[in-house]
């Protein structure tokens, strides 16, 4: 007893001291854990790059990034908020940010803001939460711009379209042999939400009014689903499991001859399939029956998560957060994925467009393709699309703060109603009562919760 | 005396030496699983504070709620469509590899590959090689004639089940082989030659003298196959997300959805629950079968 007391004793005092040493060790630095979803190589790559510069200049803090899918940013986020074991930076789209800040668990990040600038971002682009800023813009996407190959529609004697007619009858001319006319994502994503966006606000609708109620099931709505119905015929057989990169990849196969989509597709192509890429040509999206084309343009930022969700370090979080959106890191992100990532300070804007002329194969290209993507009027996004109108040919937002519309699209109720068309053959009017009911159910509860 | 106490000593060494696994289990399994029991009983939304009782309110939800059922049924199918194909396969293999062949260490080494394989990356690549446009599967089958047009592995509804089955199957096949061939090379051999001396045919051989070795760990390995297929949830999710329109839904896929898709914390408990009372009905038959095994043997 005597022996085995003994050892045990040594073995708690072995573990004693291993603990306090490793105590030590870690005193003095502190970790921040940086979550993203810029997956793609060159993206990785100026993160990696930005990390280490920032350790550099402060070798009192860790990062520890951590990069997701797109489509599986979200579920991590919320595992990790429930959890309690949020990254203290984490990506953040625009319809998260009210719901995250008013249950308080992000940072406020004004000082932040006012030290980079704020008259320095683009129009719109900071939005106040109850009177405090919460989040950070590091790019815009624009998911609206029509690409297509120059080669086939020369072949078939057809010009770019201007409209949806004339979108749906270029792509149904070509839509011969082994060449799918169009592209459409109609998995039950985020992919093809913000695509019946896009199209809903093209027919002049919205998915909520100035006064939050749910408009969704309108002539505009069915308008679109009725337009992604035909143009699903003349797209690839499998669309239904769509999401964002099969719409660059199966462009890049050569098989389809439209995509309405990012400019991410451009880049990728240079990089991977320059003999599709160089045929492709890019113009503004076709407007739909409202004599209007709405873009559907994603800002993405960087928040810092609070403590009431795990965050630990959060003044240092701040710190290297600052470091990576802004100034010439900014800019090097910027051209990772040119011109897919816009960034958001018109300083750094023109300090990309200068520095891309050697991008997608020099020449003409990066200043053609680059003004078309970044051409950002007439756009909207999940976030402040309820109750905007058309006034004298402008289109006006309403201003609103939307708290509802984060938990619809999380929830995939758009994308639902186009798999309810495409898939199960519904009506487009059915489906737009469906999905109507299924967000006024989903209003409902957080009105409940909210009491 | 001196035994009584040498006795209570050694309970108390025995006492400690278990107490890390106990807190390890206790930390691990006890208070998740209170956890999740405590949550079913209660409206917890995700970054809710209040957790407001509501009895069992999530169980009646469950019930009166469409997709459970439909994921009930689809989980069955995936369930005995996986199973049955991979103990039909899996047999049928691990007789082949029992045979004395050229190359046979090669080939019980490929076998066994999908097993060591991980998921993520098996799943991922499948998920490749089924794309409607982009898999290598619909261009051999087109290539071969055997297909006019694509075939939508996993956008189709009717389609989507057989997809995951196929990668649930491939994925986990080598497992009943593992487990069949281990039997097949413990039957003494003495018995096959008696048999042959008595001029069974192959076939009676087998009818007689295998298949009553095999059945016992057949059955076993059948229902642990079934528990966890049951609860098989990264397959599915990743080749599917438990789309088109819920075709391949599972009740795990379901509690996930549920917890992280529509933050309805509760709600997922409860459905976990369910979930968890079958799985407790197959373990329970499981050890009643494992009884009767060792008692037979």
């Amino acid at each position: 007893m005597a022996i085995v007391s003994t050892r045990l004793f040594g073995l708690c005092l072995a573990s004693a001291l291993l603990a306090s040493a490793g105590t030590a060790m870690a005193q003095g630095v502190k970790v921040v854990r940086f979550l993203h979803n810029e997956t793609d190589p060159p993206s990785m790559a100026f993160f990696n790059k930005a990390i280490a510069d920032f350790e550099r200049l402060n070798p009192n803090i860790k990062i520890e990034m951590e990069s997701v899918s797109t489509d599986g940013r979200l579920q991590k986020v919320t595992a990790s908020m429930n959890a309690k074991t949020m990254p203290e930076v984490f990506k953040i789209l625009a319809e998260e940010r009210m719901q995250f800040a008013r249950k308080g668990y992000l940072v406020p990040l004004d000082n932040m803001v006012a030290s980079i600038g704020a008259n320095d971002y683009l129009d719109d682009l900071i939005v106040k939460v109850d009177g405090k800023i919460y989040d950070v813009p590091y790019t815009i996407n624009n998911f609206s711009v029509l690409f297509y190959r120059d080669d086939l529609l020369k072949a078939a004697n057809l010009t770019p379209p201007k409209n949806w007619n004339e979108l749906k009858a270029a792509a149904q001319a070509l839509n011969k042999g082994d060449v799918n006319g169009f592209v459409l994502p109609a998995g039950q994503n985020r992919a093809t939400s913000l695509y019946l966006a896009s199209l809903v606000w093209s027919a002049g609708g919205t998915f909520f009014d100035k006064d939050l109620k749910v408009t969704f099931n309108s002539p505009a709505t069915v308008a679109a689903l009725a337009f992604m119905k035909d143009m699903a015929a003349v797209s690839p057989k499998g669309i239904a499991a769509y999401s964002y990169g099969d719409m660059i990849n199966v462009y890049l196969t050569g098989k389809v001859a439209l995509d309405l989509y990012a400019p991410r597709l451009v880049a990728t192509g240079y990089d991977t399939v320059p003999a599709v890429a160089t045929q492709t040509k890019a113009v503004v999206m076709p407007v739909g029956p409202s004599g209007h084309a709405v873009k559907f343009i994603s800002p993405n930022s960087f928040a810092i998560a609070s403590p009431a969700v795990g965050a630990k370090n959060t003044a240092e979080a701040q710190k290297f957060l600052e470091f990576i959106v802004s100034g010439e890191r900014l800019r090097d992100l910027s051209l990772t994925v040119f011109p897919h990532m816009i960034p958001p300070l018109k300083s750094v804007q023109a300090m990309v467009i200068d520095a891309a002329k050697d991008k997608l194969g020099g020449g003409s290209n990066p200043a053609e393709l680059g003004k078309v993507s970044f051409d950002l009027s007439n756009s909207m996004s999940f976030e402040d699309e309820a109750g905007a109108s058309w006034v004298d040919g402008k289109l006006v937002k309403a201003g609103l703060d939307n708290p509802y519309i984060g938990a619809i699209v999380a929830r995939h109720i758009p994308a639902q109603v186009v798999q309810r068309v495409l898939i199960n053959g519904e009506a487009p009017a059915a489906a737009a009562a469906w999905g109507a009911q299924e967000m006024q159910k989903i209003v409902d509860d957080l009105k409940r919760s909210a009491r | 005396m001196r035994n009584l106490t040498s006795e209570t000593e050694n309970r108390a060494i025995a006492a400690l030496a278990l107490l890390p696994s106990f807190a390890i289990l206790l930390v691990l399994v006890a208070l998740p699983t209170f956890s999740v029991a405590l949550y079913s009983l209660q409206d917890v939304q995700m970054g809710e504070a209040a957790h407001p009782f509501v009895g069992f309110e999530n169980f009646l939800w469950a019930w009166n709620y469409a997709p459970f059922w439909n994921a009930l049924n689809n989980t069955l199918v995936w369930v005995f469509g996986s199973v049955s194909l991979e103990m039909v396969i899996g047999v049928a293999v691990a007789l082949m590899l029992n045979r004395n062949f050229v190359g046979r260490g090669i080939a019980r080494a490929v076998v066994f590959a999908p097993y060591l394989i991980p998921t993520v990356v098996a799943v991922l690549v499948w998920r490749y090689m089924f794309h409607d446009v982009l898999g290598v599967v619909n261009y051999f089958l087109l290539k071969a004639g055997l297909i006019e047009t694509p075939v939508n592995w996993l956008s189709s509804p009717r389609v989507a089940m057989t997809t995951v089955i196929i990668v649930g199957v491939w994925k986990f096949f080598p497992f009943v082989v593992l487990a069949i061939l281990g039997v097949l090379q413990a039957i003494p051999q003495d018995q096959y030659e008696a048999a042959k001396i008595d001029g069974a045919s192959e076939w009676q051989q087998f009818w007689r003298i295998t298949l009553p070795h095999l059945m016992p760990i057949f059955l076993l390995t059948a229902l642990l196959r079934s528990i966890w297929t049951f609860h098989k949830f990264d397959i599915i999710y990743l080749l599917t997300g438990g789309g088109p329109v819920g075709s391949t839904t599972t009740l795990p896929v379901l509690v996930y959805q549920k917890a992280f898709a529509d933050f309805e914390i509760g709600r997922a408990a409860a459905l976990a629950l369910i979930t968890a009372f079958v799985l407790t009905l197959l373990l329970l038959l499981y050890f009643y079968l494992s009884k009767q095994v060792e008692a037979r043997q």
